[in-house]
C-alpha cells in the first residue's frame, strides 16, 4: 500500500545529496509498520544513485559528433540559399504575365469599341 | 535556464549553425542517458549520434506548447533505445565495459571487491525494469532532475512520479531479493 508520507520522504529524499539518512521528525511521521520498510527503500535508493553515476562521452567523439553536426548544418544552409534565388524570378514572370493579360484586354477593348464606333458611322451615313 | 532555451531554439529553427549551442548543452546528459540505458559506450556513441540527427532534422516541427525542448530531446533518446532494445530483439544488455570494470560472471567473487559485485547486481536488476522504470531512476539520480521536470519528460503529473518512483524501489528490492534466493 502506498502511504503519503512514505510518498513524499522517498521522493524529498532523493533530490537531495545524502538521501539515505532521515531525521526523526521525518521518521516519526511514518506509521510504525512501514518505517522499515521506508529505511530498507532510502538505502536501496542510495545504493541506485552510487551505481548511476553520471558518465560523460569522450571529448574527441563529442568533438566529432559537433563537426558532424555543423557540417550538416552548413549543407542546409546552402541548399536553402541555392532554393531562395527562385522566389524572384517567379514574382517577376508573374507581373510579367498580368502586365501582358491587362495590354491584351486592353487592345480587345480599343479594337471592339473602335468597331462599334465605325459602324455606327456606317448604319448613319445610310439612313441620311 | 528555460527562457534560455527557448531562446538558443528559436535561434536554430532560424540558423542551422546555431544547432550547436543546443548540442553542447545537451550532449553530456543525452550521452549519460543513453549510457545507463545500454550499459556500453560504443552503443551509446551510436545512439547519442542518432538523437542528435533526428532532433536536428525534426527541430523544424518542434513547439514549445508546455513541453521544453530538454523533454523532448529526451523522448526523442527514449525512442531511439526503445527501438534499438526492439531491434536486437530484447535480449539481455551485458555491458561490456562492466565486464571490463567488474572481470567475467565465472571469476571467482573473491577476486571482486563486495561492494563491486554488489553494484554490477545492481545495474543487472535495474536493467531488467521496465523501461520508463529505468528512465525515472535514470532522470532522477544520474541526471539529477526535478520530480516536477522527470514529469515533463515523461508526459506524467508530479504525483504519478512520485508513486511511479515508490513502486519502482519496491520491485528493484524485490528482484535483487529475487535474485539473491535464484
Amino acid at each position: 500500500m502506498e502511504h503519503k508520507d512514505v510518498l513524499e520522504i522517498l521522493a524529498a529524499h532523493a533530490d537531495q545529496p545524502n538521501s539515505g539518512a532521515i531525521s526523526d521528525a521525518e521518521y516519526l511521521q511514518v506509521p510504525a509498520e512501514q518505517r522499515q520498510e521506508l529505511l530498507l527503500l532510502l538505502q536501496l535508493a542510495e545504493q541506485v544513485k552510487g551505481a548511476l553515476a553520471p558518465v560523460r562521452p569522450s571529448p574527441s567523439y563529442r568533438r566529432k559528433l559537433g563537426l558532424d553536426l555543423t557540417e550538416m548544418a552548413r549543407q542546409r544552409m546552402s541548399r536553402d540559399l541555392l532554393i531562395a534565388p527562385s522566389s524572384p524570378r517567379k514574382e517577376l514572370i508573374v507581373g510579367a504575365a498580368i502586365g501582358s493579360a491587362v495590354a491584351l484586354a486592353g487592345s480587345i477593348a480599343y479594337l471592339v469599341r473602335t468597331y462599334i464606333h465605325t459602324r455606327s458611322q456606317h448604319v448613319g451615313q445610310a439612313r441620311t | 535556464m528555460e527562457q534560455q532555451e527557448r531562446l538558443l531554439v528559436e535561434r536554430a529553427q532560424n540558423d542551422p549553425l546555431a544547432f550547436a549551442a543546443l548540442y553542447e548543452m545537451y550532449v553530456d546528459r543525452v550521452y549519460n542517458y543513453i549510457y545507463q540505458r545500454t550499459g556500453n559506450h560504443s552503443d551509446a556513441e551510436d545512439l547519442t549520434e542518432r538523437t542528435f540527427l533526428k532532433a536536428f532534422m525534426h527541430l523544424e516541427h518542434y513547439m514549445f506548447r508546455g513541453v521544453p525542448f530538454s523533454a523532448w530531446l529526451y523522448r526523442i533518446a527514449h525512442n531511439v533505445v526503445a527501438n534499438w532494445h526492439r531491434d536486437r530483439g530484447r535480449h539481455r544488455v551485458v555491458s561490456l565495459d562492466a565486464l571490463v570494470a567488474y572481470g567475467k560472471d565465472d571469476e571467482k567473487p573473491e577476486d571482486l571487491t563486495q561492494a563491486r559485485e554488489e553494484q554490477r547486481v545492481l545495474l543487472d536488476a535495474i536493467r531488467r525494469l521496465p523501461a520508463e522504470r529505468q528512465q525515472l531512476l535514470i532522470l532522477k539520480f544520474s541526471e539529477g532532475l526535478t520530480n516536477a521536470r522527470i514529469a515533463q519528460i515523461m508526459g506524467r503529473t508530479e504525483g504519478a512520479i512520485k508513486s511511479l518512483y515508490h513502486r519502482t524501489l519496491l520491485a528493484l528490492r524485490e528482484e535483487l531479493q529475487k535474485n539473491k534466493i535464484g
